[in-house]
């Protein structure tokens, strides 16, 4: 789920394959991709600009650290602390979140530094900050809100949905 | 080949293969984005660039397992090489690599009780306590000579020595490899009880085991590989001697060629003018590393004099030896007895094992033979070929019959156990060279021995007491360099002092001229002695006598190896 989406010039861009569709805002531009994708169900789409962003950095967030060979440094701690039992309370969720916070962070901004030309303001993360937790018992999952906020200036507010196990 | 998976490859080697990925993309499509934490990334050029990298591994592989140099190269840093990679590309030149030989000898084993019959089944292990294992070519049974058992079949004596009785088992060493050549007196374990035993040991030293050939080796004899086959240059003549015989029991060492024109070659002046006329050619082959000998019983006549002996070995006895090492009287315990006071023991009896006092000459008998060999002048176009034999006379032999106080007696006939230095399967090298199929039709070949140059060397190591060195481990890789060496013509101390300065040696003394010392015997039985600095075979070169660098080699037994160690203060 995303909110705060703004309009965005595709001209120019470089694009990435659509992962997240909870990124996009309704009314955000969805390309259909040029590939023969026949055995796909659904209709797989690009995504660019803030939301490639975004997705860049949702994927880092909710990647477990380590589970990708020769990516040792990719993803965070969020997923296995939730999956082996160690976030017990609201609090510990609250630690865990904000350092998959800044580790997603960092990589990101890592990320921004790989291309050999200039990464538009808009898809460059200048800060993100963990807004807030909330827990649904019924749904035994916990949201978590991240306020990302673009080098030129643009906020966005990415809801990250974590399911935790509670009965 | 090593089959290379994923766990094989470096982050290094997969950064390398993800950059190759996405230079390949971007040429595609320059609009895709491949940054670290992208789908694309995650989906597509991490997982091709895995896929790649295994690629590029395993090509990699492959090259280096088609070529020796990298072969070479991968063991030098540390790398295991599949002996299955370099026979395959051996074969693409007709040669086999050699697997190696296993080692052999005797085990003596003492017991305390000389009534009881003993038994070693075949196939009894017996250990030293570096791990290296033998075993028992057959069954043994030994007995002492006046204990009668007809339900048992002794196969062997059981002999009374100082420490009790013992007796003798054959062994084979169960892995291939020069570490299985053990010293005389080594300690070894049985794996299975004997009665009353009291120990196990080495009886002489192990022969016959050497290591599975070397990388280096084998780049070395590619050349005699892809020589034309057939006696028509010294490549050529290696080749197919190597091509014969690397895979067995004795793979070569080196050859040497003596042909027309060579002071040496002596068989192609069989002319009036006595000029060469080519066509003939001598082999000297060494296909032993430690210098290799055969012990035979040969009866021999009593003298004019008493106490000498005179010996015929006769031609095709000791084929293609070189020299007599040694003559003993095994049977000669009176003797032994009766100059010394106390009883037999072991000693005693070991001790008449070492060699009698002896002058040989060579004999020939080339009756069997189309080979042009003249020996209407003397022997020496025969020496060291299956055609020769040998004429020992013995001196001071002690007495084998009679006491001090009735005067002591000498046999008219007596076994004298004789030991020469030979060439390992002269017999079958000189029947292949006769093939037909394998002769040239314009060339007279001729196997021979090579002259062996028994070497002793005696060095004073000065060596840091931090850093000490090992006195056996300086010794064996003296000696394996030595009887590694081909048809050098020259070994010079600075050789030896390399060996010690690279096992740590802060300096290496000459004390006297014996640091070097060799002795030889040429074609006419003449004997020669060298030392020095040098041992140099052109000091004394003589075609005549068939002396030259290329008749020549030199050799080392353990026990001549003398090193002295002295700490730095």
């Amino acid at each position: 789920m995303a909110s705060g989406a703004a309009k965005i010039d595709y001209d120019g861009r470089t694009v990435d394959l659509l992962m997240l569709k909870t990124i996009l805002d309704a009314p955000a531009v969805r390309v259909p991709v040029d590939v023969d994708v026949s055995n796909v169900s659904g209709e797989p789409m690009i995504v660019t600009g803030v939301e490639k962003m975004v997705q860049r950095y949702a994927n880092a967030f909710i990647t477990a650290l380590g589970s990708a060979k020769f990516r040792d440094g990719h993803g965070t701690n969020l997923v296995p602390s939730v999956a082996e039992g160690l976030v017990y309370n609201m609090p510990t969720l609250e630690a865990v979140a904000a350092e998959a916070n800044m580790m997603a962070r960092t990589q990101t901004k890592e990320g921004d530094e790989e291309t050999d030309e200039d990464t538009p303001a808009d898809e460059s993360l200048e800060e993100s900050e963990v807004t807030g937790l909330s827990y649904s018992r019924e749904r035994s999952r916990v949201e978590i809100s991240v306020l990302l906020t673009t080098a030129s200036g643009q906020s966005y507010t990415y809801i990250i949905p974590v399911a935790v196990g509670v009965h | 080949m090593k089959t290379i998976t994923l766990d094989d490859i470096t982050q290094e080697d997969f950064d390398s293969a993800a950059q190759t990925v996405i230079a390949g993309i971007k040429a595609y499509n320059r609009k895709l984005d491949t940054r670290s934490g992208t789908v694309l990334r995650d989906l597509l050029v991490d997982p091709e660039a895995a896929v790649e990298s295994v690629v590029s591994g395993q090509i990699a592989e492959a090259r280096k397992s088609s070529s020796l140099a990298m072969l070479k190269e991968a063991q030098d840093d540390g790398e295991e090489i599949d002996p299955e990679d370099v026979a395959s590309i051996l074969s693409n030149f007709n040669i086999t690599p050699s697997s190696g030989t296993k080692a052999r000898g005797t085990v003596k084993i003492v017991v305390s009780d000389g009534a009881l019959a003993y038994s070693v089944p075949e196939g009894a292990v017996f250990t030293t306590a570096d791990g290296l294992s033998f075993e028992a070519d057959a069954q043994v049974v030994a007995t002492s000579a006046g204990i009668r058992n007809p339900s048992v079949t002794p196969t062997t004596k059981l002999y009374e020595g100082a420490a009790g009785y013992f007796f003798l088992v054959p062994v084979t060493a169960s892995e291939v490899g020069e570490a299985g050549n053990i010293q005389q007196g080594t300690s070894l374990s049985p794996g299975s009880q004997v009665s009353t035993f009291v120990m196990a040991e080495a009886y002489k030293d192990f022969g016959g085991g050497s290591d599975t050939q070397s990388l280096e080796s084998i780049i070395e004899s590619i050349p005699s590989g892809l020589s034309i086959r057939g006696f028509v240059s010294r490549t050529a003549s290696e080749g197919m001697l190597r091509a014969e015989f690397d895979s067995g029991d004795n793979p070569i060492v080196a050859v040497s060629s003596v042909g027309y024109g060579h002071p040496a070659q002596r068989r192609d002046r069989h002319n009036v003018f006595g000029v060469g006329v080519g066509g003939r050619i001598d082999l000297y082959v060494r296909n032993f590393t430690d210098a290799f000998t055969v012990t035979k019983t040969v009866t021999g006549s009593a003298g004019e004099s008493d106490g000498t002996y005179t010996v015929e070995v006769p031609t095709g006895m000791f084929p293609g030896a070189c020299w007599v090492k040694s003559v003993s009287d095994p049977f000669s315990r009176l003797a032994a007895s009766s100059s010394s006071s106390g009883s037999v023991g072991a000693e005693e009896y070991e001790t008449v094992l070492s060699s009698l006092a002896f002058t040989a000459e060579r004999t020939a008998d080339v009756s069997g033979t189309w080979h042009d060999i003249d020996v209407s002048s003397g022997p020496a176009e025969a020496f060291n070929t299956v055609w020769q034999g040998f004429r020992i006379r013995l001196t001071d032999v002690p007495p084998d019959g009679g006491s001090a106080e009735t005067g002591y007696e000498w046999s008219s006939s007596r076994d004298f156990k004789v030991t020469m230095y030979c060439l390992p399967q002269a017999v079958d090298i000189q029947a292949y060279v006769d093939r037909d199929d394998v002769r040239s039709v314009a060339t007279d070949v001729v196997v021979r021995c090579p002259i062996v140059c028994s070497v002793s060397v005696n060095a004073v190591v000065h060596y840091d007491p931090k850093n000490p060195i090992d006195e056996e481990e300086a010794k064996t890789l003296i000696r394996t360099h030595i009887n590694g060496l081909g048809f050098v013509g020259r070994l010079t101390r600075s050789d030896i002092v390399q060996i010690l300065k690279n096992l740590g040696a802060v300096s290496v003394d000459m004390p006297n001229q014996d640091m070097l010392y060799g002795t030889l015997h040429d074609a006419l039985g003449v004997a020669h002695s060298l030392s020095g600095d040098a041992l140099d075979i052109s000091s004394i070169e003589d075609g005549p006598a068939m002396i030259s660098k290329d008749t020549v080699v030199f050799a080392a037994e353990r026990g001549g190896i003398q090193i002295k160690m002295i700490p730095n203060a």
